[in-house]
């Protein structure tokens, strides 16, 4: 077989692999919708309104009630988060 | 295919302090289905001219032309074609990609022909078996003989059936035998139709009677008769 | 004329694949290395816009206004009196005062969302709620000081409960406070749910010693909501030193928090920095005198200038090929079977609790066009230049 098919097939393997990995994340997509509903309910219910990831800090936890600011009201001293801090930005 | 040159010099790094006169004026015309030898010790300039008639550069002044058509001015893209359907160069020092197989070197003209895959083995075996080394065709060509390279690289001018068959010291790594077998598939060529220029000082090349006429060449120029 | 194209290109490519085999420690690190590079930048990818659409969907049943009483630049508790101010605005459906902190837990470090929800019962049915009274059981009445509570589930199990549903927590003049857990949010909502503790209203205003007529924030919805800017304005002009937070604010922030000019964003630019890295580094390495002996016979044989060019796509095209196809289907691997585990330290900080992020994955056509744009395109387009150079390369310098 020529080189070219070899290499044709690996990729063709690599779309493959991928199709097989999206119907999968499809899948997990409609089991999870039932548990989305409840937590649709649950927001509502007691006005959640940020996912609960990092907690290390209030400002990072509550990202979307917050400000900039905020890091810099807790104490003087108070040390940056970091990773967290840096990645998890409040929005002005 | 006829060979025409007219007045042809070429200089290499002219007016430098290393500047060397190639070729002094050559006058030199071969007939279609002629094979000319042209002898000549190392450095008279025969390997300038075959690289000039096979449009691997071009002269410093005169006039170069395969059938009438000067090769002068022509652009890169026609001389790579003219090159690849029409000449078959047979270099001194292989130019051979020594990491590839012989079958693989072979068919380097083949490639970018679009040429199929079938095809493209069906015209290599039959190249490798016409110069008796079928038996080293899966070898790295940097693991061979040099006299099963020579008839490699001879393998690979033909491939392309060219019309013009150029030869650099074809014989130079090529015991008695298979020079004289050199010598029988340039007479199948010259029966075939081709026109053949080849530069040796080999007596086994000159003197064979396949040879129409031999040219001599001596400090960049070419002459009929042996200079003493 | 199409098979004679197909055939020269598949003619080449074998070439190229050989040519490519031929040095294969250098040309297998460079597809490794970039397969790394696009495996960090996809998976970044992946996991963003899956916390990011997550956010969207989930926060879309928030309450439509969020109020917030702001001294010098700080957050401080809100007069309940508030409400009276609110309910004279037309157009407002609810209006929910409750308390919000946090709890800080000495022991462990963790820190613990606390709501405390005027409506609380302990009769609520709710799905995504789980009433748990398997060894206790619920309080009565009689039961004073014992406040029942809702857990999250990190929440839970860093009490390290157990079968045991009573805890105390320290009220801020060291005073201990009881609780006693009546439910547990399901597994299955952790995403939102993990560290909450609900409870009622008067045992938030104990645990945190809020003054009686105090709350933290407000929470209003609104009956039309196309009405909620105009409504959120009449509220800014009502109440004095107030912040007044809608729910576009919580979309934009997610919107933005994972968004390409992110700090998340950013990390994948890293990505494609390093990925620019390893284009230089094979690129000025250049030609070796074997790889110019190769091209100028080649175009002594008769190869053009174009099909050197060819040649030299396909080369780069076999390692973009292989590594973003390994990089991008690892990274989906990554995101889908392992929650992006190698991304949780980034993820999760500092934070004590470590709730499971199990998030739907999504394909975007946009993101990959995005990753592959900023990895494989600029690969690919160095190999014009170089390439060009290369292959006018003259055919003599062999001979």
């Amino acid at each position: 077989m020529r080189p070219c098919l070899y290499f044709f097939i690996v990729l063709i393997c690599c779309l493959a692999a991928q199709l097989v990995l999206l119907q999968k994340a499809q899948r997990r997509a409609e089991a999870a919708f039932s548990d989305e509903q409840q937590m649709l309910n649950l927001s509502a219910r007691f006005g959640l309104t940020d996912l609960c990831v990092a907690t290390d800090a209030r400002y990072i936890r509550h990202l979307s009630v917050t400000d900039p600011l905020a890091p810099y009201m807790d104490h003087p001293g108070a040390i940056e988060y970091f990773p967290t801090g840096s990645f998890w930005v409040p929005v002005r | 295919m006829k060979i025409e040159l007219s007045a042809v010099e070429k200089w290499y790094n002219r007016g430098l302090p290393n500047e060397v006169h190639a070729l002094q004026q050559i006058e030199l015309a071969v007939a279609e289905n002629e094979v000319v030898c042209i002898q000549g010790p190392s450095g008279s300039g025969k390997s300038t001219l075959l690289c000039i008639i096979g449009a691997l550069f071009g002269p410093t002044s005169g006039r170069a032309a395969i059938d009438g058509r000067s090769l002068a001015r022509l652009p890169d893209r026609f001389l790579t074609r003219y090159r690849r359907e029409l000449v078959g160069f047979i270099f001194q020092r292989f130019q051979i990609i020594e990491e590839l197989t012989v079958a693989a070197n072979v068919a380097l003209p083949l490639l970018p022909l679009g040429v199929s895959l079938r095809e493209r083995r069906q015209r290599t075996a039959e190249a490798l078996e016409r110069l008796n080394i079928s038996h080293r065709s899966s070898f790295p060509a940097g693991g061979i003989s040099g006299g099963e390279l020579q008839r490699a690289v001879i393998a690979r001018a033909l491939i392309n059936d060219p019309a013009i068959i150029l030869a650099d010291e074809p014989t130079a790594h090529l015991d008695s035998r298979l020079s004289l077998q050199f010598m029988n598939i340039i007479e199948e060529l010259k029966v075939a139709g081709k026109t053949i220029v080849i530069a040796s000082h080999d007596p086994l090349v000159f003197g064979h009677p396949v040879i129409d006429r031999c040219l001599f060449m001596r400090d960049g120029r070419l002459t009929a008769h042996r200079p003493d | 004329m199409v098979s004679y194209y197909l055939g020269r290109q598949a003619n080449i490519l074998d070439y190229a694949l050989g040519s490519l085999r031929r040095r294969a420690g250098r040309n297998s690190a460079v597809v490794i290395i970039f397969a790394l590079v696009i495996f960090l930048v996809s998976s970044f990818s992946l996991l963003t816009t899956a916390l990011r659409e997550s956010a969207l969907r989930l926060l879309l049943s928030v309450p439509d206004i969020t109020i917030q009483q702001m001294s010098a630049g700080r957050q401080i508790s809100l007069a309940e009196s508030a409400v009276d101010e609110l309910e004279k605005i037309f157009g407002i459906k609810e209006i929910r005062p409750r308390i919000w902190g946090y709890y800080f837990d000495e022991t462990n470090g963790a820190n613990y969302t606390v709501i405390g929800d005027p409506n609380f019962s302990i009769q609520e049915q709710l799905p995504g709620l789980r009433i748990d009274y398997s060894s206790e059981p619920a309080p009565g009445p009689s039961e004073s000081g014992l406040s029942p509570v809702l857990l999250g589930e990190a929440v839970r199990n860093n009490l390290d409960l157990g079968d045991r549903r009573r805890f105390s927590l320290f009220r801020p003049d060291l005073s201990l406070k009881s609780f006693v857990s009546v439910g547990a949010f399901e597994s299955s909502t952790a995403l939102l749910t993990a560290d909450l503790i609900v409870m009622d209203l008067a045992a938030a205003r104990d645990l945190f010693a809020i003054p009686e007529g105090e709350v933290t924030d407000i929470l209003v919805s609104v009956a039309n909501p196309l009405e909620i800017e105009t409504i959120a304005g009449k509220i800014d002009g009502r109440l004095d030193g107030v912040r007044v937070l809608t729910k576009e604010r919580i979309a934009k922030t997610y919107r933005v928090a994972f968004g390409w000019r992110s700090g998340f964003g950013l990390a994948c630019l890293i990505g494609a920095v390093a990925a620019f890295i390893i284009l230089a580094w094979d690129r000025a390495t250049g030609l070796s005198p074997d790889q110019k002996r190769e091209v100028g016979i080649l175009r002594a044989l008769g190869w053009q200038v174009e099909d050197v060019i060819t040649l030299r796509f396909w080369e780069s095209m076999v390692i973009c090929a292989l590594a973003f196809g390994f990089g991008y289907v690892l990274a989906w691997i990554h995101v889908l079977y392992f929650d992006a585990l190698l991304f949780r330290p980034v993820l999760l900080g500092w934070s004590v609790l470590r709730p499971p992020v199990s998030l739907a994955v999504q394909f975007r056509l946009t993101d990959l066009l995005i990753i592959f744009s900023l990895s494989v395109l600029p690969y690919l387009a160095a190999t014009v230049v170089p390439a060009w150079r290369s292959a006018t390369i003259r055919p003599d310098s062999v001979v």
